[in-house]
């Protein structure tokens, strides 16, 4: 009966206790609990038949009190020998082994186990399986630890970390680690827009790198070498990518510079169409409009100068009724008579006098108006001049109209690409450390310090968009570092797109000083003929076909300030214009002059910041139309401008003629009908004298 | 009842090495563990120490959970060890030195807390271990027999081997 084989182990661990000469009463307590803890455990697992040397269950079935008694019989031994060895520890290890081994290695029948606690006077050679096991649940539990727990552990810690830093939703597949050596493997990572959702700003398929061991035995994690694959950009994904606490896009500040470029560039190509209209229509030239005016104005003056005469013809037809019947009249009405007829003859005579007085004044007046005129049309002429001389295109506005959007969208988005770069390095060095710490850090000199994270070398390989363009990317990125300026060296991307078009790229990020500064070196060669369209369908439209294309970017950023040049070269080209133009000399001659342009050469300076660029954009090809436009307008120019003039004059000298013969002819006309009323009424008032009575006189005695 | 096996185990694990030396030390090691900060490689070299050690894991480590509370009401008293340590002049080349070597940093004993800790546990160290001793050799039978009535313990010990028998 087990109860039985229990006691028998107190009473064999009573002769272990003496034999070692441990203190009876602390070796009876510490015997009593391995006895009970350990005792029966060892039974159980005897039965459990783990071991060979363990009976089966058919054993135990058949004899049970014999293959209890046992196994308890060997637990007791080995307890027993275990307890010994706790005080004088290197014999009683070497009794532990002595009896384990004998245990391990011995396969007995039930009856010859029972006789060996007596015959066990000697320690086994076996292992201590409760030392082992409780250490091996230690080192088994940081084993599975770093096997099942460190990877997701670092992989969540990743995924946070990425999605701090972008502000948007983050994913990576797998995160894989080692140790020996120590290594890094993550696998399909993609990176979410916040700016633009549904996109990814970067994805890649597997990143691989190895980690510096001594430095990080030194406290830094150190990417010595990595190799990411798959790398691209800008690639849709199935959700927005954002987070439930993402902030709204990053709006831009109102209407870029290519947008007000694009503006001011229709405005100018309108304006300088609706001027060529212009100088067509003389009716909008000051000289013959003020021809028109005079003209009213004259003919008004004159027609109230008719108007008042003919009222005096009126009054006169009067009088003479008056004065044919002072005839039939008594001498005393025939007196009443002669004197109305003498007031109003006088007054008739004075209104005469006075509208003389007026018309007088006319030539004068008229006079001065037709020197209005002629200064009138000294200045339409000058203006005409001038508008024809400004006609010829202003090369710099022209080349702003037809390249100034072209060359706004490519530097658009590079200045997008380097703010970005820029960001990110700036947020990666400028991490935070966690505040809530305890106790404070004392940093001590380091023999040779580095950051707490550094990626010495990436390269990389992938392919995405550049330019309009799918291509192959090839390049590295050096020295990123969470504390540049600890480690003294910017970070440095170098990549190489083969596509349609070559593009080699250099962007230095660098946050070694307190002013953070950034360079962008882009050359991108395409030796493909390629066709784009400049300018406005509405306006001027040229179609560009080019034999190569060339562009080269610098760009440099200090703080907020931006200064940078991008050249652009496409040579051999073939310029066709598609013009929505009346005046068909000017349409013909650009196109004349397109004809003649080989090649086109861009220069934009680059001044402002980053959020608000300033550009200054030159050209040959505004330059060189405007050249040509100029050379063949030429003489053209001259007599368009000689023939503007004359038809100014002419129109002018009409209409000053016109005035100059409609004021001679009325004036002469009202001039000889002032003085045929004048003669008609004094002749009125002599006829009265005649018959015996002179008003004046008759009147005057009143 | 085979998934009791694991836990027995692990229990007997734990209770095992249970003289009052034992426990006695598993205990005073415990309590440095619980007094220094974790996360850094000094918490996990002691760790590895009282798991190496024929010392009782079971009251080191509870030890260790309770005292971890206890540190940080501490931590204004070790904070001022540790940082009169780290700025005394005398020790300063010393301490750079240390400094440099490898793994040194991950023991975070630039952190003035992790040492005034550690230099404060471990002085303790001897005579936690002195006054532990007696008092688990008066009690440690008392808690055993205590121990055996619980049914948690009775099971783990006779569960599966009358599971077994029947």
């Amino acid at each position: 009966m087990p109860t039985l084989q229990i006691a028998e182990r107190f009473n064999s661990a009573d002769n272990c206790e003496k034999d070692s000469g441990m203190d009876d009463r602390q070796k009876q307590t510490d015997l009593s609990e391995d006895i009970l803890i350990n005792g029966v455990s060892e039974i159980a697992d005897s039965l459990a038949g783990g071991d060979a040397e363990t009976p089966s269950v058919a054993d135990l079935m058949a004899n049970p009190g014999g293959v209890l008694a046992a196994s308890a019989t060997n637990a007791v031994v080995e307890e027993v020998s275990s307890s010994v060895a706790d005080e004088p520890a290197t014999e009683a290890a070497v009794n532990n082994e002595q009896a384990d081994g004998a245990e391990a290695d011995d396969p007995e029948s039930p009856e010859d186990s029972k006789k060996k606690p007596k015959q066990k006077k000697q320690p086994g050679l076996g292992p201590r399986w409760s030392y082992i096991l409780t250490r091996g649940i230690v080192v088994a539990s940081v084993w599975a630890f770093f096997t099942f727990a460190f990877d997701p552990i670092l992989r969540y810690s990743a995924i946070t970390a990425g999605q701090q830093t972008v502000q948007a939703k983050v994913e990576i597949a797998t995160l894989e680690t080692s140790f020996f050596p120590p290594t890094i493997s993550i696998t399909n990572v993609a990176a979410a827009n916040r700016n633009k959702p549904g996109t990814n700003i970067l994805e890649f398929e597997s990143m691989n790198g190895d980690i510096d061991g001594l430095a990080l035995m030194h406290g830094s994690y150190v990417l010595d070498r990595a190799v990411v694959n798959g790398l691209t950009w800008n690639t849709p994904r199935d959700d927005d990518g954002l987070l439930p606490d993402s902030p709204p896009p990053e709006e831009s500040e109102g209407p870029g510079f290519g947008d007000q470029l694009e503006k001011y560039g229709k405005e100018w190509a309108n304006d300088i169409f609706d001027r060529a209209k212009l100088e067509y229509d003389p009716r909008n030239l000051e000289s013959v409009r003020l021809a028109q005016q005079l003209e009213v104005e004259w003919k008004t003056d004159f027609d109230g100068l008719e108007s008042r005469i003919k009222n005096i013809d009126d009054a006169g037809r009067q009088l003479k009724a008056l004065v044919d019947q002072t005839k039939r009249m008594n001498p005393i009405q025939r007196v009443e008579a002669y004197r109305r007829i003498a007031n109003d003859g006088s007054r008739l005579l004075r209104e005469v006098s006075v509208i003389r007085d007026d018309l007088k004044v006319l030539p004068r007046k008229a006079e001065g108006d037709l020197g209005n005129l002629d200064e009138a049309r000294k200045r339409d002429q000058a203006e005409i001049k001038r508008k024809v001389e400004e006609l010829v295109l202003d090369g710099d506005k022209l080349s702003e109209f037809l390249l100034g959007p072209t060359v706004h969208h490519r530097i658009r988005k590079t200045l997008a690409w380097l703010d970005w770069g820029s960001k990110q390095a700036s947020k990666f060095s400028d991490t935070p450390k966690p505040e809530r710490q305890r106790g404070d850090d004392v940093f001590f000199p380091l023999d040779n310090p580095l950051p707490d994270y550094l990626a010495r070398l990436i390269e990389v390989t992938g392919q995405g968009e550049i330019g309009g363009d799918q291509m192959a990317v090839k390049g590295t990125i050096v020295d990123v570092s969470s504390d540049p300026i600890l480690y003294g060296k910017p970070t440095v991307v170098r990549m190489n797109g083969r596509g349609e078009a070559d593009v080699q790229m250099k962007a230095e990020l660098d946050r070694t000083q307190d002013i953070p500064a950034n360079r962008l070196d882009v050359a991108y060669i395409l030796d493909e003929a390629t066709t784009s369209k400049l300018g406005d369908d509405d306006s001027l439209a040229v179609e560009v076909r080019a034999g190569s294309t060339r562009w080269n970017v610098h760009i440099e950023t200090v703080g907020d300030e931006l200064t940078g040049t991008v050249l652009m070269v496409q040579e051999p080209v073939l310029l066709i214009p598609e013009m929505k133009v009346d005046d068909e000399t000017l349409g013909r001659l650009i196109a004349a002059s397109m004809q003649k342009i080989k090649r086109i050469d861009a220069t934009v300076e680059l001044s402002g910041t980053i959020k608000r660029p300033k550009l200054k954009l030159k050209t040959n090809l505004g330059e060189s139309i405007s050249n040509g436009v100029k050379q063949g307008f030429g003489n053209e120019v001259s007599a368009q401008k000689d023939a503007l003039i004359a038809k100014l004059n002419t129109q002018v000298n009409e209409k000053q003629n016109g005035l100059v013969d409609m004021f001679r002819g009325k004036y002469g006309d009202i001039f000889e009908q002032l003085n045929l009323r004048q003669s008609v009424i004094q002749d009125m008032l002599p006829k009265l004298a005649d018959k015996g009575l002179d008003p004046a006189k008759l009147f005057g005695k009143f | 009842m085979f998934f009791l096996r694991p836990i027995r185990f692990f229990f007997k694990a734990l209770v095992t090495d249970n003289t009052p030396s034992q426990m006695a030390l598993g205990f005073a090691l415990g309590v440095v563990i619980g007094l220094v900060p974790k996360g850094n490689m000094i918490a996990i070299s002691l760790m590895v120490v009282l798991s190496a050690i024929r010392v009782n894991l079971g009251m080191g480590m509870l030890a260790a959970f309770a005292f971890s509370w206890v540190g940080v009401l501490l931590d204004p008293f070790t904070h001022r060890i540790g940082q009169t340590l780290l700025t005394t002049d005398s020790l300063v080349p010393f301490w750079t030195g240390f400094y440099n070597q490898p793994m040194a940093p991950w023991t975070k004993f630039n952190n003035t807390i992790v040492l005034g800790s550690f230099v404060l546990g471990m002085t303790l160290l001897v005579p936690i271990f002195l006054i532990a001793k007696p008092i688990f050799q008066k009690y440690t039978p008392n808690w055993s027999e205590r121990l055996q009535k619980f049914k948690l313990v009775q099971l783990l010990h006779g569960t599966e081997l009358s599971s077994r028998l029947n």
